[in-house]
């Protein structure tokens, strides 16, 4: 019995609690003020919908050296892609590593369109990403952690609770133990990455989750690792298990 | 490729008020930022958008840098015929966008 | 306190305050400065137009339809609408959107006709800080209408260098 009392107070020491996700479970966009939650919900006026119709063109549009379209392989996107951006990121067998959404894309650009890949922040990976999550609006996340993602869940699960940068925080402190305060006009999110991509006021266009989380790594003068990296890939896996059962808000609209 | 939407309704009555909503994927660059360098970043913004119906302009549009990014317009027309819509917009760098919708009109 | 120091604490004081004045003075020339070249563009656009039935506002027939605070100074919605039956006789020219405070203070102008059906724009605009956005309409009868909006911009919290 006093095993067990131990065991359950060294669990809540150290801030590793068996209950990683906050309760209740609240989307970004309920932590947005309410006219840009109206413009996210706005099919046409929301600024993102401008990088899914790229998006949507792009899909046909045949390209590399073997010349071929995503719908050469994949069809209409609104029956292939539906449900897909729900299981992302995951383990590609066939490369043997954990992809997101964006690294999928960029398989694909490579081995079957004989292309070079697509540039992270470039509007045709951004279109193309948010055309394709976009296919999956309104269904929950289901990121399941098996023995393939269990070492990178791992490193996601780390460095979401390790302090860092000169303001000394770790990514938990503000979206796990204060989300729904304040700072100035600003409502500390849950840190969900189910809005992403989304267009950001501050960026003036659309952008992936990772330059979101770069901006995070900024906002507390930690240094930014490298679009693609595999901190940034680890974070993405762990937010996106943290956040199952969440719908997809694809494409976002934030402040 | 397509860098604008525009959304209005395919079929109106004759005298009827027709919105017209336009979303241009455009950075509006306003000349005032500066690059990692700091060098100071050209300025590119759109500087009119017009809205052409059956061969008539009804709605014009001379904008600056105060327009946000990615610039987002709502406005009119009265239905007089069936017809072309024809929305064009130059910017700074001289580059032009045109998106076309039909609109039947009906009585 | 020793005389001396007293007097120099007074000798600091009083530069520290004349500082302060001097860059209070520069602020409000600034502001000034602003305020005379929107004041100049408003006086321009109106031209020798009489207001419409002596009103601003609702009154006068137009509406500026902005937030009071503006969640960003990167996009702010604004909806003007001018109530016009939009005949041949009688429709709406012109509608100018201004900023006073933004750099470049016409944000937009807008060109109307009897085929608009209605004199109603929405647009979303910048705002460089907190200032007092002005609409104005002028008609084909020759008169202007004018309404005016207190708008404050609300700043991010956290710096973003992506």
């Amino acid at each position: 019995m006093l095993r067990v009392w131990l065991l359950l107070l060294g669990a809540a020491g150290c801030g590793c609690a068996l209950a990683q996700a906050p309760l209740p479970l609240k989307a970004g966009s309920e932590f947005q003020p309410p006219a840009i939650r109206t413009l996210q919900a706005d099919e046409f006026a929301n600024p993102a919908m401008l990088w899914v119709s790229q998006g949507e063109q792009l899909w046909t549009a045949p390209r590399g050296a073997a010349k071929k379209s995503c719908a050469d392989c994949h069809g209409a996107a609104e029956k292939s892609m539906k449900g897909v951006a729900t299981r992302y990121p995951r383990f590609a067998p066939q490369s043997g590593r954990v992809l997101n959404l964006e690294g999928q894309i960029n398989i694909c650009s490579v081995e079957r369109q004989l292309a070079p890949p697509l540039e992270y922040e470039s509007d045709p990976l951004l279109a193309l990403t948010a055309w394709v999550a976009h296919q999956s609006r309104g269904m929950p996340l289901a990121v399941h952690i098996d023995d393939d993602l269990r070492a990178t869940f791992d490193a996601g699960r780390r460095l979401y609770n390790q302090r860092m940068g000169q303001l000394n925080l770790a990514c938990r402190h503000c979206h796990q133990l204060n989300w729904g305060k304040q700072l100035l006009t600003d409502t500390v999110s849950q840190g969900h990455g189910s809005g992403y991509p989304a267009y950001r006021f501050e960026w003036q266009k659309i952008g992936s989750l990772q330059r979101r989380l770069r901006a995070c790594y900024f906002g507390v003068r930690a240094e930014m690792p490298e679009y693609g990296s595999p901190d940034l890939l680890a974070l993405e896996l762990y937010l996106a298990w943290r956040a199952n059962g969440l719908a997809i808000e694809a494409p976002g609209v934030r402040k | 490729m397509a860098n604008a939407r525009l959304s209005v309704q395919d079929k109106a009555t004759r005298g009827e008020v027709v919105p017209v909503r336009l979303a241009i994927l455009h950075a509006m660059e306003t000349g005032f930022r500066r690059d990692i360098d700091g060098r100071a970043i050209t300025r590119n913004v759109i500087r009119f958008v017009a809205c052409r119906y059956a061969g008539r302009e009804v709605w014009r549009a001379d904008l600056s840098s105060g327009i946000s990014a990615n610039p987002y317009f709502e406005f009119f027309f009265r239905a007089d015929m069936s017809g072309e819509l024809e929305l064009t917009w130059e910017d700074d760098s001289m580059e032009k966008g045109l998106i076309r919708a039909r609109i039947e009109v009906a009585g | 306190m020793s005389p001396s120091r007293a007097n120099r604490r007074r000798a600091l004081g009083v530069m520290a305050g004349s500082a302060l004045a001097a860059w209070g003075v520069k602020i409000s020339r600034a502001a000034a400065a602003e305020a005379d070249t929107a004041t100049a563009l408003i006086a321009e656009l109106i031209g020798s137009s009489p207001l419409r039935e002596g009103r601003e506002g609702r009154e006068g027939g137009i509406r500026l339809t902005i937030p009071a605070l503006a969640d960003t100074g990167q996009s702010v919605p604004v909806t003007i609408d001018v109530d016009s039956p939009m005949t041949a006789n009688d429709f709406v020219k012109n509608i100018y959107l201004i900023a006073p405070r933004n750099p470049r203070p016409l944000v937009a102008s807008v060109f109307l006709s009897p085929l608009s059906g209605r004199a109603s724009f929405t647009t979303r605009m910048r705002l460089a800080g907190e200032q007092q956005v002005v609409a104005i309409a002028i008609r084909s009868d020759g008169t202007h209408c004018i309404a005016r909006a207190q708008v404050v911009v609300a700043v991010s919290a956290c710096l973003d260098g992506t």
